[in-house]
Formats: C-alpha cells, structure tokens, sequence
C-alpha cells in the first residue's frame, strides 16, 4: 500500500516510468468527472463507464487523457485521498492546521463552509489520531478523519 | 451537391491503408424519410454562409493554407469529418453533419452518434438553422449530460506554470486551462480540472529522438483533462515552477460552447509541433472556440511562446481578469526561511538533518510562533531535499504528461519517513496558525514581461572602423533583458543572428549565429545547494571584432557547456563555470580545437530595467588546433520607453594569432 509521506519525492522518481507507461485501462472522457458522497458509488459508475470508450488502443502516455493509475477520478472524499499523494500535502496541512489540500479536503467530504474552521482546528487537534505513523494508507487515514469526526459533536453529522 | 454526394461522405472515412464504407442502404433508406428536410436545411445553411462562418472554422479547426487559397483542419483523426473531405472543405463537412444528425449510426473511436459526439457542432447547428430536432433519430446523450453535469462548469482560468529550463521541453513554460465547477470551487482550485494539450510521447518519451520528433511532427497531440490539483502537485511541488492564472472573462453562453467542444475533442488527434502547434497554441483554438471574432491562432503560423500567448490574450480588451500567483514549494521555502532569524534557521536545519531532537531543550524554549516555524521550515527542507533527489533520478518532461505511482522506498527513506511524520506530530502539537504570512507575488507578472521578438541596431566600432550592426532574435529571453515577468537566471536565445554592415563599401556579413543558448543561473545558499549550467551552440567568427580585416577569421561552428555555481540574490549574482568546447572552423589548422576551461562573472539588476553583466573566460585548446580563446566583457541595458531599450557592451576577445576589441551601442526593439 501507499504510504502517505513523502509520496511525491517517489513520484518525482516515477515520472520516467510513468512517461513510457501505455494507457492504463479504460481511458477517456467517461470516467473523468464523477461525482460521488464517499467515492465508491462514483468507482462503480466510472468503471461501467469504462467499458465504452475506445481509446486504450491509443497507446499515448497514461496521463494524457487524465486516467488515473487507479482508473478512477472522482472528488469524493476518501477518493480524494487516494489519489496519488495528495494524502501527504493533507497531512502536512493537518499538522499546521489549515491549507489548500485540507479545504479541498474538508469542501470534498461536503463540509458546509462555517464548519470547515471548525474541521481545520479538529484535524489539528487529532493529527496523531489520524496519522499515527508514516505507514498510514489513504483508506485508513479517511477511516481515522471518520472516527475524529464521529466524536465531534457538530462534525459528526458528516461522518458515514 | 447531390445527396447521393454528401451521404458518400457522411458513411465513408478513410482508416490508414484502407478505404472503409459502411453499407449504403440502411443510411439511403433513413435519409429517405428525412432528405427533403436535409436538403432544405442544407440549403439554409448555405444561403446563411454558415460553413464560412468563424464559428465554424473554430469549430473544425480550420486553418488557412499557406501560400495558396483554401484551409485545412489541424486535427488529424480522419473520424472527426463526417465528410471523406471535410479536412479540406469546410461545406461538404457541414452539409455532411447535417445529414449525419439524421442518422443514430455510431462514428469513430468512441461510438456515439453524430448528435452526441459533435455536440458543439450540433448545437451551432440547430440554433443558426432553427432545425426541429423532434425530427432527429437521437435526442439526448445520457453520458455527456453526466459528465457535463459532473463537471458543473462555472468559470475558466487561464493558467501559466513558468518556464523550468532544466527540461528542453518545458524551458518556455507551458500553458492550460482551468475549469471551476460552480460547485466545487468554494475557497480551493484543487478541485477544479484542468484541460491540458500534450504530446502523446508513448514509450519513446526521452532522449534526442523525443526532442527530434517533437520539434518535426513526429507525435500525436491531445488534449487531456485532468484533476487540478495534479498539474499543482507536478508543477509546484515538484518541478518548483512558479504557476499563474488568469480569470477569463467569457459569457455563460461562451464556456458552454467551450466545454461543448472540449467533449468533442476527447480521442481527437492533432500532429505536435513543439514550436508552433503546441499547448499555447491549441489552448487558442480552444478559445477561438468559446469566442470566434477573436482569431487566436492566425497571429501564431511560425511560432507560439506561452508567455507571448499570455501577452496576446492580455492585449484583448477586458479578457484576462488579474493574474493570480501560487508559489511553488521552493519559492515558498525560501520565504519562510527568509522570515526566520539566523538562529532559528541554523535550529531548523539542525533539524532536518536530524542533529537536534525534536524534545531538545532549544527548542522548548522557543515561543510557540517561533517554534511552529521552526519545524515547518524543518519539514519543508526535508520534503524538498527529498524531492530533488527523486527528480535527480528521473527528468521530468514537460508536455508529456504523466501519472505517478510511488515506487518501493529504501531502508533509509523509511528512516526519514519516520522521522517526518514525527516533525508533523510535534508540529501539530503548537495549537497556533502557521506564523509566515503568504508568499508575496513578483512585482511583474508574465503578461507585463518583454515580448520575445527582439530586433537590435547598434553602431559598432572595432578594428579602428565603425560598422553598422543587426541582430535579431526570435525567442526568448536573455540576462541583459529586463527580467520581469521572466524566470530569474534563466537565459535562453533561439536563433539569434547578427549582421554586420561596412558603409564604407555596403559588404552585409553574417558575424554569427547562435542557434541555442542557454544559461541557468541559480544561487545557491543555506538551505540549496543547486549547480547551475549553461550550453550555447551556433556558428561566429573569433575574435568576434574582426569581421571585415583581412585576417583569417571564417564563420566556425561552435559548441561550448558546462556546469556552474552561482551565489547571490535578485539584485547582485555573482558565477563561475567549468566549460568544455567544440569548434571546427576553416581558420584553425587543423580545423577544428576541443578546449577546456572556464568563464566567471558578475551580474547586477541595480534598478527596474537596467541590467549589467561582465564575464571573464578562456578556453584553452587540448585537442586538434593549438590555441586558445580569451574573454572580457561588459554589457549593459537600460529601458527606454515601452518596448525599447538601450544595450552596449565592450568586449575584448583573444586567440593565440589575432586579438581585438569592440564597443557595440544600440537600441533594441521587443515585438
């Protein structure tokens, strides 16, 4: 599993790879933009949608028609975190208490705009609940994010 | 026409070696129930002029040809013309459209029908011609109505990563698209997509054979569409490129019919040309789309330079919104540790390389601001040292774009892991903001910089006569020329060429050609250690004073690079290089030399617009010819009004036979 630290100092080392890496499978417009409230509903729909895009025999660069390395790309939360690395620039938002990727966290789990302040100083708070050590993956980091919010009595409504 | 004609074109579409037609009489028998209707309709459209309409050739991408009349499209998917030659006939491709809304029959690669995969045509279509779409055998396309309602679109940005010299690429910058959706922008574009047009490299993405095809049309271009925050994350926070956007100022109607035909150019396939059909370039046509009086492309035929493109759309009256800037991590870095006492920065580097405990008394004893910036400088040293590193083993390319995945760490990167999840946790610790105050941006954005097209006419007095020069110099940017709006230290001249005129007796000589030259400065100090480098290569004459004596002094090929360190800050830099050199020139005996040594300099931005740069160099022969070649220089500019400036120099070179000196005064001209 991915670790979430230093994720894109890896990446950067990737990059090479990557650029002779053929389409991932099932490429295009279809699965770009799916919406969905926790990520799941929307890996199903885009992967139906897969099916019906032809352009895998292209044989271009695997990022050029935006195919993730998980072939999905959605904006629901959890998924969010998923998505290459993005974990890291969450965590070190988290540890300082505000930033770009923990807004675009907090407004991709659905979180109203007067508690996303509320949500940046809980996550701060909890960072060591939420990322204990270096080994914490996307799936357990949005796990422990729920747990947080669980026992927050105004975020606990946005927890599944 | 005859409608036998256009349903030929509509059903026939050449794929490479095979001439490939679907069976005529399903399509016959269709258009039988509606042809009168399409004839009409077409006879309509034609009366309105509509396939010369701008719309339309946005649409089509058509593009004048050159020399003689007509057009042609730049796409290269034979399936995005319904008609056989709608690449070369903007008419039969309309008519052939018209007919094709008529059918439910599946086109090309991604298997809808005309009406759900020209959306943007078909709409141009049914609202100029008011055409009864009850009438259509397809009326709504379930997938583009979720993915358009997915994407939400509300407002488009312009977005410019800055040059990164370090990658052939990439070393104009590059430009894109950004789509905020109404819904998901709320206080964060990471969440927005980006519309991207890239070479589609395959597995051949490096090396000279990459630069060659990219330069000759030896790749597809496509346009992807991707998650915003990834172009942020491989820009910012990996290749350390400064990025800037730009709101767009178009209509509701206008980003509809954007986003319409951004749908239309999914699979779609252009021919890349690094210098004049690239991203800036195709990130017009896109625009030339949402706003056709506007005609984007034909201003760039021969060449399109992001930041140039930058400077045409700023020209447009009211069109570009003012430029927003987001620091990448480098700079962001250098901020921060510009904002921390001497002390404290020795405190965090101490950290970051892991020679003070995170409890260590030192640092409890820092008020709770200093110590939060202390760790948060700590950590971000960390990342970045870890980055280069990564970078190091793996260039980055600029338009091929690329997902990536994490590889296996190390034994000592799990180390360093551990150890920066701990400075997060002490970090987290200090309930308090980040005490740095956001990056200010540059005091010059990139649409305010010089235009590249440079044209200098100077006098010059050499060799005891005065001669007349002219330089003129495609691209881009050189150390003497203002650097606002530019990448600090980054010098790169394309095909700059110089003339020389004797008025004595009008003799025109070519005194040198410098195909590419490019230098990069970049200081180093505390906290980065970067080497930098320089490559210059071309043909010139040594010494470059005597171009009219009677001496031997022939036009040579030249090469000559090397890496460097450089120290200082935005106003005073001060360089020294190591440099190897390849000449072969009639004049040396042998004729050619292969030289080693080096060159030092100093380069000083006292005042807005006045630049000052000397350099001192040698290069002594070890291989062929013997000899050696000697350097000093002195150059200034200074601004004059607008697009103008002053430029002269004095410079005194020195071969093993020949020496001379020379003073150049000109003024120089930006388009």
């Amino acid at each position: 599993m991915k670790k979430y630290l230093l994720g894109a100092a890896l990446l950067g080392a990737s990059l090479s790879a990557q650029a002779v890496a053929p389409g991932g499978p099932g490429c295009g417009w279809g699965n770009l933009v799916f919406e969905g409230k926790s990520g799941l509903p929307s890996h199903l729909l885009a992967s139906l949608v897969n099916g019906t895009s032809g352009n895998k025999t292209f044989g271009m660069t695997s990022g050029t028609n935006g195919c993730d390395t998980s072939g999905t790309l959605t904006y629901g939360g959890k998924s969010l975190l998923a998505m290459n690395g993005m974990l890291e620039e969450v965590a070190q938002d988290m540890a300082v208490g505000h930033g770009d990727a923990l807004t675009a966290l907090s407004v991709s789990m659905g979180i109203k705009p007067a508690d996303r302040s509320h949500f940046d100083q809980v996550m701060h708070q909890n960072f060591a609940a939420v990322f204990p050590n270096q080994d914490v993956t996307a799936g357990q980091a949005f796990d422990h994010i729920n747990n947080v919010m669980k026992n927050d009595k105004q975020l606990k409504v946005y927890a599944s | 026409m005859s409608l036998l004609n256009v349903v030929k074109h509509l059903w026939c579409w050449r794929r490479p070696a095979v001439l490939v037609c679907l069976g005529l009489m399903p399509p016959l028998a269709m258009a039988g129930a509606g042809d009168g209707y399409i004839a009409s309709l077409q006879h309509r459209a034609a009366a309105q002029r509509l396939a010369a309409s701008p719309e339309w050739q946005a649409l089509l991408h058509y593009e004048p040809n050159w020399m003689r009349g007509g057009v042609h499209s730049e796409v290269a998917s034979p399936w995005f013309f319904v008609s056989a030659v709608g690449k070369t006939d903007p008419q039969a491709e309309l008519d052939a459209t018209l007919a094709a809304l008529f059918s439910a029959d599946k086109i090309g690669p991604r298997k809808k029908p005309a009406f759900c995969l020209f959306v943007a045509r078909r709409k141009f279509l049914v609202s100029h011609l008011h055409i009864d779409v009850s009438r259509l055998p397809v009326q709504v396309c379930p997938e583009y109505q979720r993915w358009l309602a997915a994407l939400a679109p509300d407002a488009v940005s312009l977005v410019f990563p800055t040059a990164f010299p370090n990658s052939p690429s990439s070393m104009f910058g590059h430009t894109l698209l950004r789509v905020d959706s109404a819904r998901r922008r709320h206080g964060t574009e990471l969440l927005s997509y980006a519309v991207n047009f890239a070479a589609a490299a395959g597995d051949d993405g490096r090396g000279l054979g990459f630069v060659w095809k990219g330069l000759t049309g030896g790749y597809p271009g496509v346009f992807g569409l991707f998650p915003y925050y990834k172009k942020v994350k491989q820009y910012a926070w990996i290749e350390n490129r400064d990025v800037w956007s730009y709101p767009l100022a178009l209509s509701r109607p206008q980003i509809a019919r954007l986003i319409d035909h951004i749908w239309e150019m999914d699979s779609v396939r252009f021919v890349y040309y690094f210098f004049n059909k690239n991203c800036s370039y195709q990130l017009l046509s896109l625009l030339d789309v949402a706003r056709p009086s506007l005609h984007l492309t034909r201003q760039y035929t021969w060449y399109a330079i992001p930041s140039d493109t930058i400077r045409s759309l700023a020209a447009v009256p009211g069109l570009l919104g003012p430029a927003e800037y987001r620091p990448s991590m480098q700079t962001s870095l250098h901020w921060e540790a510009s904002q921390l006492t001497h002390a404290q920065l020795s405190l965090a580097q101490a950290v970051a390389n892991r020679r003070l405990p995170l409890n260590a008394p030192r640092l409890a004893a820092l008020d709770g601001a200093d110590h939060a910036g202390v760790l948060e400088v700590a950590y971000d040293e960390l990342r970045y040292r870890l980055q280069a590193k990564g970078a190091q083993a793996g260039d980055v390319d600029e338009d091929l774009d690329n997902n990536g995945d994490p590889v296996a760490a190390t034994p000592a990167d799990t180390a360093t892991e551990r150890f920066a999840n701990r400075i997060l946790l002490a970090r987290s610790r200090i309930p308090r903001r980040s005490p740095f105050s956001p990056v200010p941006a540059p005091r010059t954005s990139p649409e305010d910089g010089h235009r590249s097209l440079r044209i200098n006419a100077s006098g010059i007095y050499a060799d005891g006569n005065f001669s007349l020069g002219v330089r003129i110099r495609p691209a881009y940017h050189d150390l003497l020329d203002n650097p606002g709006g530019y990448t600090r230290g980054a010098e790169i001249n394309l095909a700059d060429l110089g003339l020389r005129l004797d008025p004595s007796d009008g003799r025109v000589r070519i005194e040198d050609f410098r195909l590419l030259d490019i230098v990069s400065l970049s200081p180093r100090d505390s906290l980065f250690k970067p080497i930098s480098f320089q490559v210059d290569t071309g043909v010139r004459r040594r010494p470059s004073a005597r171009v009219f004596g009677d001496a031997p002094n022939d036009l040579g090929y030249y090469l000559q690079a090397g890496p460097g360190l450089a120290w200082g800050h935005d106003k005073l830099t001060a360089y020294v290089f190591g440099l190897g050199s390849f000449d072969a020139n009639p004049s040396l005996q042998p004729a050619y030399a292969v030289g080693a040594g080096g060159s030092a300099g100093l380069l000083a931005y006292p005042l807005p617009g006045i630049q000052i740069k000397s350099e001192v160099g040698a290069l002594q022969y070890v291989a062929g010819a013997d000899g050696y070649f000697r350097w000093a220089k002195l150059g200034a500019q200074f601004p004059l009004i607008d697009e103008f400036a002053l430029r002269t120099s004095v410079e005194y070179d020195q071969t093993a036979v020949d020496d001379g000196v020379r003073v150049d005064f000109g003024i120089q001209a930006y388009f």
